[in-house]
This record gives C-alpha cells, sequence and structure tokens, in this order.
C-alpha cells in the first residue's frame, strides 16, 4: 500500500478499529482517517495526531463526508442488528457513490454458527439465534450484493482476536483468573481456541487491501497456534505471573456453572425489572452493597454452561485459502501475544496484580 | 459590586451542555423567579432554545457578547479552553462568574481571572464539586485534626472509559487543547490533594501516554513535606478509583464514586465507617448548595465556597506536569509494524 493511500476506518474507537489506525499512523501513512460514532471512545486514538471523523452509518451525511475522497475503507463498526447490517448497506453505498477502490469487511467466524470441525470458507454460514453472528451473516450478504454491483470488497473472517487493549479475551478472562474461582475445566476447557494475536490481523487486513485477487472473496484469519482453551487460559495465567490454576473436574466444572446459571437469569431479569430499586439500595445500604458485589464478583468470574459449550467444542478454523491468495502468514506466537497483553494490562491497571496496598 | 437582596438577581447560564441540563438548571428549576429572568447562552441557538423550553426559559442567545452588562452573574459551563475569555470578559463587564471546572487551562489564565476580579471587586467562583463532597471534607478535617497521625503517604487512583456524553468532541480536539485526563479529572484530584495537604507538593515525576495527541493515561510522583503522594489518572481503563491516605497511627480509604463516606482504620481499633446521608443519588444538592453559595457571595453576604484563587495551586501543579512530563514506556508497541519511536 502506498504510504500516500486515504483510508477510512470505521469503528476506529474500537478494539481492532482502533489498532488499525494506530499501526498505518505510526507507519508513517499521513491520509488516516479514524471514523467514530461518538466521541466518547475517541480516547485511545486522539492520544496519536490522527485525524478524527464523526462515521456513524446510520447517518448517510457523516458517511458522505467521512468516505469522499477515501481510496480505501477498512470496515470494523459493529452494533445492534440495524447498525450491522442496515449501517454497513449505507457505508457500501457511501462507498460506491464515491468511487472507493477497495473495501474490507470485517467479519467474524461466528457465522458457522458453532460449526465443529474444519473450517473454510466454504462451509455454510448458519444462524444461530445470536444478534451478532446472525446480524454479521446479513452484513455479508449485502457486501455480496455490492459486489455483484462492482464495489471491491474483500470480506475477512477474524477468529478470537486478541491483544492490548482487548476487554474481552484479556482483560475479562485477567479478571477471571486473578480472581481464583477460574481454573482450567477438564474436557469442558479442551475444545479449540483460535487464537490471532491483533497485529496478525491488521497484517492480513493490509495484504486484503493490496492483494489483486482478494476482491470479492471471504478469507479466514486466524493466528498461527491453534491450542484448547485450558492451555489459553493457562498461558495468559503465566504471563501475568499467577499461580498456578487449579483443575476442576468435569462434573466440578458442569456443576458450578448448573449453580449459576439459574442465578445469572435472576440477577438479569432483576436488573430488567427494578434497576432502579436495586440502585438505591446499593447506594443506601453497606451490607447490600457488600452482598450485591460479592454475587456479582461470584458470577462474573464463574463459567456459565453455554461459556462451557464453547470452551469444549473442537473447531480449526483453516486459513489455507488465505495464505494462498493473500500470503497471509500469522507471525506472533501465542506466547509472545500474550506477553505483550499481559505487559499492557499489567501498567495500564496497574492494581492487577497490585503494585501497592491500595485495595486493602 | 454587590447585588442586591430585594432584587431577583440576572443569571446568564453560557454553555448549554450535559453539565447544564444535568447539573445546572435541575437545581434552579424550583427558583421560577430567578429562571424568569435567566438567559440561556449557547452557540447552538438550537439546543439553549430546546433546554429552554424544558425548563422555562424564554431568553435564548447564540454568544455571550450579547449578554455582557446586562446580566449580574454567569455561570460559565463551556468547553474549557473557553472558560478563560468568557469569564474575563463578564468580570470585565461587572457580572459575577461561577466557573465550571477547571477554571482555566493554565495557571497564567487563572491568574489573571482571579486578578481582574479582585481589581473588579466581583466573585469568582468554580465549581470544584469534590470540595463540596461530605467524603472530601471528612478526609481534610480529619487531616486538620491529626487524627492518623502525619500523613506519609497519600494514593489515588481514579479512571474508567471515558464516557462523558460530549456532543462537540472537544475534548479529542488537539486544534482547541493538547490538555487531556491530566487537566480534566487532574482538576478534581489534584485540587482535592491540594487541599487535604493545606498547600501545593513538589512534582518529583510524571509520565503520560501522548504519542504527539492528547494523553489517556498519566502517572505522577509527588512530594509535600515527608509525605509521598501518587496518582495516576485514566480515560482508557476502571482503575481502583479508591484514594488512601497513610499516616503513622492509622489510614482513611475512600472511593472515588462514593461520596458519602470513608473508611478509617486507626492502629489497635477496629476499622469503622464514617458516613452521610446523601439527599438524593446523583450531585444535583449540590449544585444547589453551590448555586445558593454564589448567589449570597454576589450580595456580598460569604465567599465562594471554591474560589478562583483556591485552584491556582492544582492549576500550577497541572502546568508543571504537562512541562517535565515524559511518555511512559509502551513494551506492547513491540513488533516491528508499530513501534512507537516511527511517530
Amino acid at each position: 500500500m502506498r504510504p500516500d493511500t486515504s483510508v477510512l476506518i470505521t469503528g476506529a474507537g474500537g478494539f481492532i478499529g482502533g489498532w488499525i489506525a494506530e499501526s498505518y499512523h505510526l507507519n508513517g501513512m499521513p491520509n488516516v482517517r479514524a471514523g467514530i460514532r461518538r466521541w466518547s471512545s475517541a480516547a485511545r486514538i486522539a492520544r496519536y495526531p490522527i485525524t478524527i471523523v464523526p462515521c456513524d452509518v446510520m447517518n448517510r451525511e457523516q458517511l458522505d463526508g467521512a468516505v469522499s475522497g477515501t481510496d480505501v475503507v477498512v470496515h470494523c463498526s459493529v452494533g445492534s442488528r440495524d447498525v450491522t447490517v442496515e449501517g454497513t448497506r449505507n457505508l457500501l453505498d457511501a462507498c460506491l457513490r464515491h468511487g472507493v477502490k477497495r473495501v474490507v469487511n470485517l467479519s467474524t467466524m461466528d457465522i458457522y454458527g458453532g460449526a465443529e470441525g474444519s473450517v473454510t470458507e466454504a462451509t455454510p454460514f448458519r444462524y444461530t439465534g445470536s444478534e451478532y453472528g446472525d446480524s454479521k451473516i446479513d452484513a455479508e450478504k449485502v457486501c455480496q450484493e455490492y459486489i455483484a454491483r462492482g464495489l471491491p470488497v474483500v470480506t475477512l473472517r477474524p477468529t478470537i482476536v486478541y491483544g492490548p487493549y482487548n476487554k474481552l479475551w484479556i482483560a475479562k478472562f485477567a479478571e477471571r483468573l486473578r480472581s481464583g474461582r477460574w481454573g482450567l475445566f477438564s474436557e469442558w476447557g479442551d475444545g479449540t481456541c483460535n487464537p490471532v494475536y491483533v497485529m496478525d490481523l491488521v497484517r492480513a487486513i493490509t495484504l486484503a487491501i493490496e492483494s489483486d485477487s482478494a476482491p470479492g472473496e471471504a478469507f479466514n484469519v486466524n493466528g498461527g497456534e491453534i491450542v484448547s482453551w485450558n492451555e489459553y487460559f493457562r498461558r495468559l495465567n503465566a504471563a501475568l505471573g499467577l499461580p498456578p490454576l487449579r483443575i476442576i473436574s468435569s462434573s466440578g466444572s458442569r456443576r458450578m456453572a448448573r449453580v449459576t446459571d439459574p442465578l445469572r437469569n435472576i440477577a438479569r431479569a432483576a436488573l430488567r425489572g427494578y434497576k432502579n430499586q436495586l440502585t438505591w439500595a446499593y447506594q443506601h445500604s453497606a451490607p447490600l452493597k457488600r452482598l450485591m458485589r460479592a454475587g456479582e464478583t461470584m458470577l462474573k468470574n464463574t463459567p456459565s454452561s453455554m461459556e462451557l459449550e464453547h470452551f469444549g467444542t473442537q473447531v480449526v478454523v483453516s486459513i489455507e485459502k488465505a495464505e494462498r491468495l493473500l500470503g497471509y502468514h500469522p507471525t506472533v506466537g501465542l506466547d509472545e501475544g500474550l506477553r505483550m497483553s499481559a505487559r499492557w494490562l499489567m501498567h495500564e491497571v496497574p492494581d492487577f496484580p497490585p503494585r501497592t496496598n491500595l485495595n486493602n | 459590586m454587590s447585588v442586591s437582596r430585594d432584587e431577583i438577581p440576572r443569571l446568564a447560564l453560557v454553555g448549554c451542555g450535559a453539565i447544564a441540563e444535568s447539573f445546572y438548571l435541575p437545581a434552579l428549576q424550583n427558583d421560577r423567579a430567578l429562571l424568569s429572568r435567566m438567559v440561556l447562552v449557547d452557540s447552538s441557538l438550537d439546543r439553549a432554545r430546546a433546554l429552554g423550553a424544558r425548563f422555562s426559559i424564554g431568553n435564548c442567545q447564540a454568544r455571550h457578547e450579547a449578554v455582557l452588562g446586562a446580566v449580574d452573574g454567569a455561570i460559565i459551563a463551556t468547553p474549557h479552553h473557553l472558560h478563560h475569555d468568557i469569564a474575563s470578559d463578564f468580570l470585565n463587564a461587572g457580572s459575577h462568574v461561577l466557573c465550571e471546572k477547571p477554571l482555566t487551562e493554565t495557571a497564567e489564565e487563572a491568574r489573571d481571572l482571579v486578578k481582574i476580579a479582585a481589581t473588579r471587586n466581583m466573585t469568582l467562583a468554580v465549581n470544584n464539586t469534590r470540595r463540596l463532597l461530605p467524603a472530601s471534607t471528612m478526609v481534610r478535617e480529619l487531616l486538620l485534626e491529626q487524627k492518623i497521625g502525619r500523613v506519609e503517604r497519600i494514593i489515588i487512583h481514579e479512571g474508567s472509559e471515558f464516557n462523558w456524553p460530549t456532543a462537540s468532541g472537544f475534548y479529542f480536539d488537539r486544534k482547541i487543547s493538547s490538555r487531556g485526563v491530566l487537566l480534566d479529572i487532574g482538576a478534581h484530584t489534584l485540587d482535592l490533594l491540594c487541599w487535604w495537604l493545606g498547600g501545593k507538593p513538589q512534582l518529583v515525576e510524571a509520565s503520560l501516554d501522548a504519542c504527539g495527541g492528547i494523553e489517556a493515561s498519566v502517572e505522577l510522583t509527588l512530594q509535600y513535606g515527608n509525605t509521598r503522594c501518587e496518582v495516576r489518572l485514566s480515560r482508557l481503563q476502571k482503575l481502583a478509583n479508591k484514594f488512601r491516605v497513610d499516616g503513622e497511627r492509622g489510614f482513611i480509604l475512600g472511593d472515588a464514586y462514593d461520596p458519602g463516606g470513608i473508611r478509617i482504620g486507626l492502629d489497635g481499633a477496629t476499622e469503622i465507617e464514617k458516613r452521610v446521608r446523601l439527599k438524593a443519588d446523583d450531585l444535583v444538592p449540590f449544585a444547589e448548595k453551590l448555586v445558593e453559595n454564589f448567589l449570597a457571595s454576589m450580595r456580598g453576604e460569604t465567599r465562594p465556597l471554591v474560589a478562583g484563587a483556591d485552584v491556582l495551586d492544582s492549576l500550577s501543579l497541572i502546568d508543571e506536569a504537562y512541562a517535565k512530563a515524559k511518555r511512559f514506556p509502551m513494551p506492547w508497541y513491540e513488533p516491528k509494524e508499530v513501534q512507537l519511536h516511527a511517530s
């Protein structure tokens, strides 16, 4: 990609969009535009002199302003079903009108809907009722419509994307590991985790922009090291310098989830129906506050049945097509990726692990 | 120049953003007489009119210049970088001023406002709300009474993902200001620190994460006599959101988001909680107190709860920290594709 290529990144306030904007900027591309829906998501990218543009994919006027004069659009924004599907349509419409030369649409492995075994790009879409996965399928279908109309769209389907600034696979799991309630869940954790370091994904995006054979195609993007979920937890735990994880038996893991599932449902229902009353109680009664905090911590740090199902699923996402057509080869091993993620987390959230006695 | 007790003062509320809507106007909504004479000012006249319709205020203006000399007092709730110029315009025009925190972006600007207010005998008050919160005043009183003995260390960690519903995005516009979390949150935390200690600590070390833009995370080490202070602020991550004051005979522990109480641990005694029951879950009662005090100050009956001169120490400290701050190491930008030294 030429350094003067102008690139718009939608959803640049998010984890992946932020990394794309930062890495392109740091690699000397002056025409990077970070598209955001809400200003409140701009704190991370605003640390760099990157041009930030309002880019709500549901706002056609904003889209016109953001897309105009852009060579390449990397579409990372995601939200409700409407935002993911109709927002993609609005964006592609603007790209078509403004003659954008390449669009990279960030999809997900979730479009395979919990498929098992080896998954290739030929594995059919499967709706599961999950808003995220189902709406990503429909967004891909929208992309197909625009490909048919001549827009050069490439779709990437990343797996478990982790790295510094990641809330889900790093920060949340780090909190779980630190809690002492997490562990290795015997065969419930022996399913496959397909981790890809965020910079490997950024590299794949660059290749999708550069490759002549990419338009109209979809590619899986996985990391180079496929491990079990138990192994992922063990290595993240080690990177964080925490004591070894306990092994929770298969029946113990299942029991843990079965006991807490009804509590999760009750908590969700209570929050839906009595949020104001619960907030009041939390703020005005110290014993209730302690009880609610303890309950929340316990539920957060215990896997649900749905999660155990996920951690137990054997699925390997093949990147053969991306290797063959894009020349994509992941370069960051899991240990290296987790080491950098842990260094980020320990610096940015210094109470983890504790460096002071602040939490006495 | 005082306002007579017999007349209803005429106030301008300049800036109709989130703080005007959720803090000042709810605090004033029961004073119909005051609202009837009030002027709302916002560069977005539509925004001013929308708030005016909700709070029965008919007089809306797009520019503060339109009301200079026509109001007794002005509440300034605009983006930070406008505070100095707008406040000085009102003070010079003979209006008292209550300004949102930070009073100004730099200590020099603040000193200028303090000077104008003194010269013209006008009130210059600042909304450094934290000083009004019971938890903060309890700490100050305990330290004044030396309940935990000589203070050895103060730690403040405050941070969460930035979620202020800013409509203009001025917080992230480098053309407007290159100052981030250190000014925005530091105006609260460093002000409290100076207030609790009774003076301005020396800056030992400052580091932040701006790479040619606006910092989102900052670390400060400060020293005040024998007291070491460690401050950590973030707009990116949820931190402990706690403060702790360690003394030779015990400690005080507080939660940044719990304005009603603190915990006190004295050596040899059971840790206790000191708490007052708050009138409401939000900060509106403190806005009522603040505005009431401002009106009384305008009449010459009292001094401001927090006067402009009171925040000079913290603003000077912020200036020093920006001047001396280094970028802290970010080794997670290690892969050759993303190296910070390339910036």
